[in-house]
């Protein structure tokens, strides 16, 4: 298997870590709702740290995804595919943020269960702060994440490495999750209660990284690559 | 030989687009900035604040995609610069908006916890004090980073003469000046950033000045061919 092929399962098998590792990760690791969310959460911090690990694999995945394509991708254009890794890692970079708020939360849920109730509010004013923190944290790292991800469907697009209908499907799912990310911006809710807008870059990514790991990139774009390069 | 004609107008494009969204964030956010109730005034004026946070994002996007873009054309120069570069106008810097952009959002949140029912002020009024604080580092810490990041890529291009030396010349001097009024904040009384144009804010003036000069120009006279040529000749004697 030469470079360009273990390039392209590489990329695939990370993209379904990052999509299995975030999903789950945020399965378990979930602030609760409701007024109560530090009393919540305080009783579910083994969890929490579960779910905190598996982000932090998701994470990785995430970055990897532009590092494994960058050599691949820098044959045609260097600038762009430095930008899909600089944005990626920015991604990641933001969400360790918003990981870091939650991993405080359960710390401050400790003192708050175990506090007299004159200063609960207090410790409560402080986690609605680092609940603002995390969720507008993950939102950048979305508005990252559509960026350096449409800078590699750009490249695609035009290369022809993929199929024209997967990349371009590729930039319209990026698009729609951006729409997503404004709504969220200026409404306040979580991104993910806008699944109609957000659930096309996942069956697109799903799509491309079985792509990726059966077919690989255009051998005939490959070699035509190479040799003006 | 490339051109990179289309590289030269999308960097100067990126550097307006960047200079107007810093520009509008501080004109659509300052009536509720300097209202002597904020940031509890944040909520009533809601999607005007959060308009004010996406041009902070449109600003750290455009100027961390000029390093990205001119990336191609000077590594056949100097990767090292170049990649730094990226690195410290791409990466970091925009780290720095996008804590200013989560300040201003979490001012949102103050204020919007202080509208509701059975809300006490005095416990708000501590985070409002810790959130102002990290601003202004923050905005100082970005600005040192901009400087500094700004002298590679000015370097580069006094190195390189892709653009006239007067033009890469003043802005060397400048990236200099713009660093050194913004240590001078570091250590000023109150830690605030510079205002352009006042007092120690002066320094600011020819760095903003050059971006201008220097954005019209890309868009209209692209880089120097000659120098271009230059380059392509240079790369063999780099690549050993």
């Amino acid at each position: 298997m030469n470079s360009t092929r273990k390039a392209a399962v590489i990329a695939g098998v990370l993209f379904i870590i990052a999509t299995v590792a975030g999903l789950s990760g945020t399965a378990l690791a979930a602030i609760p709702t409701g007024a109560d969310y530090l009393t919540q959460l305080s009783a579910q911090a083994s969890q929490v740290a579960a779910g905190a690990l598996l982000h932090l694999i998701g994470y990785a995945a995430c970055v990897g995804i532009a590092v494994a394509l960058y050599p691949v991708l820098i044959r045609w254009n260097a600038g762009l595919a430095l930008g899909s890794v600089l944005f990626r890692t920015l991604e990641a970079a933001f969400y360790m943020v918003g990981l870091a708020c939650v991993l405080s939360l359960l710390t401050l849920a400790q003192q708050f269960t175990s506090a007299v109730a004159a200063d609960r509010a207090a410790l409560q004013a402080v986690g609605d702060a680092l609940q603002s923190v995390h969720n507008r944290a993950a939102l950048l790292g979305v508005f990252a994440f559509c960026m350096g991800a449409f800078l590699y469907y750009y490249l695609f697009l035009q290369t022809r490495l993929i199929p024209r209908w997967l990349s371009g499907w590729g930039i319209v799912a990026v698009i729609l999750m951006l729409a997503a990310c404004v709504l969220s911006l200026f409404s306040g809710n979580l991104i993910s209660s806008y699944i109609p807008l957000a659930s096309q870059i996942f069956l697109q990514e799903m799509v491309l990284a079985v792509w990726l790991i059966v077919k690989g990139f255009d051998p005939a774009v490959i070699a035509k690559g190479s040799e003006s390069g | 030989m490339k051109t990179y004609r289309k590289t030269a107008v999308m960097v100067g494009i990126l550097f307006i687009i960047g200079t107007v969204a810093g520009v509008l964030s501080g004109v659509v956010t300052a009536p509720i900035r300097t209202a002597s109730t904020f940031p509890f005034n944040v909520a009533a004026s809601g999607p005007q604040w959060i308009t004010g946070t996406l041009f902070v994002m449109l600003m750290g996007v455009s100027l961390a995609m000029v390093p990205v873009l001119l990336y191609p054309v000077f590594r056949e120069r100097n990767q090292v610069l170049a990649s730094g570069a990226v690195l410290f106008r791409g990466a970091i810097e925009a780290i720095s908006y996008a804590i200013m952009a989560i300040s201003m959002l979490l001012a949102l949140t103050i204020s919007e916890a202080n509208a509701a029912p059975g809300a006490d002020a005095a416990l708000l009024q501590p985070l409002e004090s810790v959130r102002a604080a990290c601003v202004s580092w923050t905005e100082i810490w970005g600005a040192i980073i901009f400087g500094i990041g700004g002298l590679m890529i000015y370097v580069l291009f006094y190195q390189t003469r892709l653009v006239p030396r007067w033009l890469s010349g003043w802005a060397l001097v400048g990236g200099v000046l713009y660093i050194v009024a913004n240590i001078a904040a570091l250590y000023s009384p109150l830690h605030k950033a510079p205002d352009i144009g006042v007092g120690i804010g002066l320094l600011l003036v020819p760095t903003a000045l050059q971006e201008m000069v220097f954005a019209v120009w890309l868009i209209v006279k692209g880089f120097s061919r000659a120098a271009l040529a230059s380059l392509s000749t240079k790369t063999a004697t780099y690549e050993s």
